[in-house]
């Protein structure tokens, strides 16, 4: 799972994000009043310009006041009753029916078949989420117009507020209904694609390799049986027996299975369990992650292997180049056995060698006071292929070594910080007592092959905590569709709130592009994209210029880039409005990948919600106060 | 004459001017419109199609804003939403959710007025006996026909027990019978002490029920006094009597003359097409076998 961006710990965002939150909304709202206080003057006239400007502002006052949530609720409730009385349910049943066909175009040979899966419902479940919250948002308030039901509803004492906040509750409540059928449903989907079993009989799929006499005076871990299970969901198992009786079904496709060995009148069976592993719900604790170069100076990046991707740095094989990973709250309660090390390291060759021998590499604890280091593993790596390691609690004596290590530079001059002298010499040391101080532990990475480089970023090595339940981390993963329609719906009703449904509609989906290519739009915003800004593109569209070369100097090529810088500050402001619908998909990705999804980053993309539906609604609030609701 | 405390809704110089997406006038729909409406009597508004009524009603409600001028409507501004705690407004059509049923439809407005839940269901109930759809209450609206769509938008219109009624063609689209019971209803919310404010095009309609009225035309307030003082004609005197003899009707001619008056009519009364409607429905239902032949009604 690559996370290029990744979630910052929620009480480190929050503070500025709230900052950030809070300047653009006033500036908004200020340059609001003020462009509304010129209109109503230029209008009305000074004396009564102002005579409305203030009735609206005490008006405002009032609606917040006496804003009643049983009105609210009310409005809500219309909103579900409207909704279930116009079958939006039906959308359910089609969701169930492309479930039913979904194995026809689901590859069940899939080296991943649950992350195909979870990713398969997942896209399923947000496009038809999305496309319901859009029409309903966008075309509930202007039906309320076109059939003038609105009249009998402002003449209440309602106050426009609760009008727009009932319409979102109550579309997210239609939504969030929708979404939690969707969500059952597509778990017993996924489980029931993944569940299977193997078939493995003695004699044709595994054979016997010593007879029963010889195999007690085996070693334990002797294979005496092996074979293959036979063919099912696209793949098969290597399978073994040892002598000490033990049975081992090899991981298929990211999966296992039990096994047991029965043996009745002599006669040896064995039976395979279901799948176990398919779905997981990994909780990695990360780790602040810097690079060591082969002098020993310790910084935030590593080397640049050139135009690649700047998101992970690399170290140089055969140095004293290293990746160093901080990890924090190491207790023997959280991992009581020693630490399960996860990681997907990239590998970037400067000669191919030998393409299909990996390149080598250690893992090392640190004691991050004392310096005092093991050398626990050493480890083959593919490119981007997930590794799993373990640091048993207990080393022995012949793995460890001190350290040096950077400490501060002053005046340019490094010193390092030499490990104690007094370093405890023991036969065996534990985990915990050598090499935790205060639940601090470092974990080193070097790359050992020469003229290699092995690269990453934070949250490519973590160390795996207990996993969480699968079926709620499921769940849990429509949070992020489920955040994605909340804001989609506030949008909806709020361009309802000023214009004609088809209109609403077309500028909520205009919006919901423009946040799933967020990226995209900032790139042209910024004039990052090749080919130049949106004039300088379309010039060379029309006039078949490639977007690798410059444009003639001429007055056409200046205008279109003028043109450009002006519609870069406008696309810019836009740009930070629109919110990015992608980031959302961080949650599916999680779940499809076999992470639990951590509630750090439920906190952050709920706060980032509810910081798009609250001024959303505001707006939508203040429109609707100010609109004629009888004109024509 | 009503005192000033007792002016409930008040228009100044009230303006409506429609203009187009580009700010350009397109029509003025109300001219300075003075207006006193007193607590307990029904004023109705007449005129013909596009005279300003409804877009008189309108601006009471905040429906539209004014161009220029004042409403106060019970002390408040139009724009005042809380206002609104104490009308009650049935449009021209009956705007109402066609997906819900007639008791649904007044448990959500009923909601709207934060009618606690006991007293909302209590007064539903009455209401949908009041305008007779207890047969009907669990039907869709959309399921109902006009008149009876009519009937639960004026129950809508009375969940909160309004003070002031607004009533934008109240009749429209009813037959004669759904039109007298209509006016029966209004009449006996006049009873209850409501103030109706009805907008008409039926002169009928507002002549049987109206205690003011004021008449517009092409935006413009033409005529505003009592009923029975505006179709007062003052230069004329009329008898009514049963019974009288041709002698006796001689006699009278030759009195009018001798007074050197003249005798504009003589001759039998007509009852109105509404009286006389009402006259063969209710005898059919009292008679199986009553039939009408040329005009008369069958002994």
């Amino acid at each position: 799972m690559i996370l290029e961006h990744p979630i910052p710990p929620f009480f480190e965002w929050i503070g500025r994000a709230a900052l950030n939150w809070a300047l653009a909304v006033v500036a908004v709202a200020a340059l609001t009043t003020v462009v509304s206080y010129v209109f109503l003057m230029l209008r009305n006239g000074s004396k009564q310009g102002f005579k409305i400007f203030r009735s609206g502002i005490v008006e405002a006052f009032k609606d917040v006041k006496l804003f009643s949530w049983r009105r609210c609720g009310a409005m809500a409730l219309l909103a579900i009753r409207e909704s279930i009385r116009k079958k939006v349910v039906v959308i359910c049943v089609v969701f169930m029916i492309l479930l039913m066909f979904a194995g026809w175009f689901l590859d069940p040979g899939s080296k991943d078949p649950a992350r195909l899966c979870a990713s398969f419902v997942y896209q399923a479940t947000t496009y038809l989420v999305l496309l319901l919250a859009l029409f309903l948002s966008s075309l509930s308030l202007p039906a309320d117009f076109k059939t003038k039901t609105i009249y009998t509803i402002v003449t209440k004492p309602v106050r426009s507020s609760e009008i727009v906040l009932g319409r979102i509750l109550g579309i997210g409540a239609i939504g969030t209904g929708v979404l939690l059928i969707m969500a059952v449903c597509s778990y017993f989907f996924v489980s029931n694609t993944l569940r299977h079993t193997h078939v493995l009989n003695v004699g044709e799929d595994i054979v016997r390799l010593y007879e029963d006499d010889e195999i007690a005076s085996l070693p334990p871990d002797t294979v005496v049986a092996s074979g293959q299970t036979r063919f099912s969901n696209g793949h098969r198992h290597q399978v073994e027996e040892y002598a000490d009786g033990s049975l081992r079904v090899f991981e298929e496709n990211k999966h296992s299975h039990s096994i047991t060995k029965e043996v009745e009148d002599k006669v040896v069976r064995y039976r395979i369990g279901e799948a176990r592993g398919a779905m997981q719900a990994k909780s990695p604790l990360y780790g602040k992650i810097k690079f060591r170069n082969a002098d020993g100076f310790e910084g935030a990046h590593g080397v640049n292997v050139g135009e690649e991707w700047a998101y992970r740095s690399y170290i140089a094989g055969a140095t004293d180049e290293a990746m160093i990973w901080t990890f924090e709250n190491i207790t023997p309660e959280a991992f009581p056995e020693g630490l399960p090390v996860e990681m997907t390291i990239s590998v970037f060759r400067t000669h191919v060698g030998n393409i299909e021998k990996p390149i080598m590499g250690a893992l090392y604890v640190r004691n991050p006071v004392t310096g005092l280091t093991a050398e626990t593993q050493t480890f083959d790596s593919e490119k981007y292929t997930t590794k799993a390691l373990f640091v048993n609690r207990k080393i022995e004596k012949s793995m460890v070594e001190p350290k040096p290590r950077l400490i501060k530079k002053l005046n340019d001059k490094e010193s390092f910080q030499a490990p104690s002298a007094d370093l405890p010499q023991k036969d065996q040391y534990d985990l915990y007592e050598d090499f935790v101080v205060d639940g601090k532990i470092e974990i080193w990475l070097q790359c050992l092959d020469s003229q290699q480089y092995f690269g990453a970023a934070g949250p490519d090595l973590y160390l795996r905590a207990a996993d969480a339940n699968v079926f709620f981390n499921f769940v849990k993963g429509y949070l992020g569709v489920w955040q994605q329609m909340m804001i989609l719906i506030a949008f909806g009703v709020l361009f309802s709130a000023f214009l004609s449904g088809p209109v609403a509609m077309a500028a909520t989906f205009g919006m919901l592009i423009a946040g799933f290519c967020k990226t995209l739009f900032l790139d042209v915003a910024h004039l990052q994209s090749l080919g130049g800004g949106p004039i300088e593109s379309f010039n060379r569209l029309i006039t078949h210029e490639n977007m690798m070369v410059d444009l003639p100097n001429t007055f056409q090529t200046h205008l279109a880039k003028a043109f450009d810088v002006v519609a870069s500050g406008f696309l810019s402001v836009i740009g930070l409005v629109v919110p990015s619908f992608s980031d959302f998909n961080y949650y599916a990705d999680c779940v499809a990948n076999g992470y639990n999804i951590p509630l750090n980053s439920i906190c952050v993309h709920l706060v980032t919600t509810l910081a798009y539906v609250a001024p959303l609604f505001i707006a939508g609030y203040v429109i609707l106060r100010n609109r004629e609701v009888a004109k024509q | 004459m009503a005192n000033e405390s007792d002016v409930i809704v008040e228009t100044k110089n009230l303006t409506k001017t429609y203009r187009d997406f580009w700010g350009r006038q397109k029509v003025r729909a109300l001219k300075a419109l003075d207006l006193e409406i007193h607590r307990g009597e029904i004023f109705g508004l007449l005129g013909p199609n596009g005279s300003g009524k409804t877009t008189t009603i309108k601006l009471l409600l905040g429906l539209l804003f004014p161009t220029s001028g004042e409403v106060n409507i019970l002390g408040r501004p139009a724009s005042d939403v809380e206002k609104n705690e104490h009308i009650g407004y049935l449009p021209e059509e009956s705007y109402l959710y066609r997906f819900l049923n007639a008791e649904e439809t007044l448990d959500f407005y009923g909601r709207l007025f934060n009618i606690p839940s006991a007293i909302r269901r209590q007064r539903v109930a009455r209401l949908i006996e009041m305008v007779g759809l207890e047969s009907s209450k669990k039907r869709q609206l959309r399921e109902y026909s006009k008149g009876m769509t009519r009937r639960i938008g004026l129950a809508q219109a009375l969940i909160n027990d309004p003070d002031l009624i607004l009533l934008d063609e109240p009749t429209s689209g009813l037959d004669p019978i759904g039109t007298r019971n209509m006016k029966d209803m209004i009449l006996r919310l006049k009873e209850q002490g409501k103030t109706i404010i009805m907008s008409s095009h039926l002169l009928g309609d507002v002549q049987d029920v109206c205690d003011r009225v004021g008449i517009l035309y092409q935006g413009e307030l033409k005529e505003l006094g009592r009923v029975e003082d505006l179709l007062k004609v003052v230069e004329e005197t009329e008898f009514r009597v049963s019974g009288l003899s041709d002698e006796a009707k001689k006699k009278i001619e030759q009195i009018v003359k001798d007074d050197k008056a003249e005798l504009v009519f003589s001759g039998n009364p007509t009852t109105s097409l509404e009286d006389l409607f009402h006259n063969i429905i209710s005898q059919s239902e009292e008679r199986p076998g009553f039939r009408v032949r040329g005009g008369d009604v069958a002994k």
